[in-house]
């Protein structure tokens, strides 16, 4: 991975994270996780153990943006599993678009299981509807935004190479 | 110089990831545990995000309705005065009887937490320690009793909500005044549903549907003064086999749309209270007048 996509992806957690906990004080509407598709991309792209560190990282940032998470670093385990989930999905050279939406959606349901295990863990209520209509508005998102993410990443490392 | 094309050995990177993945579990078991180390790692998150979630979600605030419009054409000097938020809320909390003779800082909701798979359970505000609010305090919107402040940071502050699954309240249930306890819904010896809390009642047979809760009061100025409202009885249960006399219960306030919520700062009682002496006369008090002055 190199230095300015390091800083490229830091930056875009810490914006997107910032905006999800922001817009979710403004509107009632259910939101996908816009997090989660800056790790799978960098997971597809760096693979097991990048996706991991990845995962954590960004984990991390979600569960200390205030008001945090109920248990400090559950967040982070979560990303990081499904960064490693992701980082499994990484194939060499050029990927079907459709494998793409298919890593995104299986993070996205490991990401929506996790919110489930951690919810259960902690007493807190659990409205399945609720975590089903994450799920599909986060894998929507990830098919959507991922490959646009990987490709800029791609063009920024050739950019700067060549 | 071009890199070799050989690829570096994955070995340290993976010692870094397990050694990693195990101090974040780590510190969730800790946090679990309710060791002050994670509140410090929490403190710093919000004294480096809070001023940013602050400046975005002043910064960005484009008006939801036409009503919304309307508060935001409310006089500067108004808005001064509500350290920022808007006018007319900020009015109805004043007015709230929550806030009647309390001394209180207002603040606006700037963030939700999204643990909770049903609905918020923690949000937070833009006032911090700079603003007098501490850890530990009752947090109030006009119509009723929200949460507890849990961690501050110099600008902003978290707040646990009611019906979060630590946070239970002691509460009074008119008309009776029976004492009884509040907590998650999702907890109780029943589940309730998503937008309901569970009450525990100390006597069977003393609740009554659509009755009033109101806190009870905590010990030596506890989070929570006594009296304000925590919400209408919605459901008795019926169950014979129940251990424990228990009601659901709405909350007054409705915490999925939270904006204008005031911290209760009121200081705790300094001077010793008088000891007092009956006053009934007859024959009933064989044993009275022993101590009894006058």
């Amino acid at each position: 991975m190199s230095a300015p996509a390091v800083v490229l992806r830091a930056l875009l957690v810490v914006v997107v994270a910032l905006a999800l906990a922001t817009l979710g004080s403004r509107t009632s509407v259910l939101l996908p996780d816009l997090v989660l598709p800056v790790v799978v991309a960098g997971a597809l792209l760096s693979g097991t153990t990048g996706g991991l560190l990845l995962g954590l990282a960004a984990g991390w940032v979600v569960d200390l943006v205030p008001p945090g998470a109920a248990v400090l670093g559950a967040g982070a385990l979560a990303y990081a599993a499904c960064g490693l989930l992701a980082g499994a999905g990484r194939r060499e050279g050029l990927v079907p678009w459709g494998w793409v939406a298919a890593v995104g959606a299986a993070a996205s349901a490991l990401l929506a299981g996790c919110r489930v295990a951690v919810a259960v863990a902690t007493g807190a209520p659990v409205s399945l509807p609720g975590v089903a209509g994450s799920f599909v508005l986060t894998a929507t998102l990830c098919a959507l935004v991922v490959p646009l993410l990987v490709r800029a990443e791609r063009r920024l490392a050739s950019g700067r190479t060549a | 110089m071009p890199r070799p094309a050989l690829r570096p050995d994955p070995r340290p990177r993976r010692r870094l990831a397990t050694a990693l993945v195990l101090l974040t579990a780590l510190a969730g078991a800790l946090d679990l545990a309710g060791a002050p180390g994670p509140g410090a790692v929490r403190a710093v998150g919000g004294t480096v995000l809070g001023p940013l979630e602050r400046v975005l979600s002043h910064g960005t605030s484009a008006p939801p309705s036409a009503a919304g419009e309307a508060l935001e054409a409310a006089t500067d000097a108004e808005l001064d005065r509500a350290q920022g938020v808007r006018a007319a809320a900020y009015a109805r909390l004043v007015a709230a009887p929550e806030t009647r003779g309390r001394q209180f800082v207002a603040a606006r909701v700037v963030a939700v937490g999204r643990v909770g798979a049903a609905g918020p359970e923690r949000v937070t505000i833009d006032a911090g320690t700079r603003d007098g609010v501490r850890a530990d305090t009752a947090v109030v919107s006009a119509d009723g009793l929200v949460g507890r402040v849990v961690s501050v940071s110099p600008w902003t502050a978290d707040v646990l909500l009611l019906g979060a699954a630590d946070l239970t309240v002691a509460v009074r249930v008119a008309p009776s005044g029976v004492l009884g306890s509040v907590g998650s819904g999702a907890q109780g010896s029943r589940r309730r549903p998503a937008t309901q809390l569970d009450l525990s009642a100390v006597q069977r047979g003393r609740l009554t549907r659509g009755a009033a809760v109101t806190t009870l009061g905590g010990l030596d100025g506890g989070p929570f003064p006594p009296g304000l409202r925590v919400g209408t009885v919605a459901d008795v249960d019926t169950d014979p086999a129940q251990l424990v006399p228990g009601a659901s219960v709405t909350p007054s306030a409705d915490l999925a749309a939270l904006d204008v919520v005031g911290v209760l700062v009121g200081t705790a009682r300094t001077t010793p209270r008088a000891p007092a002496t009956g006053t009934a006369t007859g024959p009933a008090g064989a044993g009275a007048g022993a101590g009894t002055a006058g």
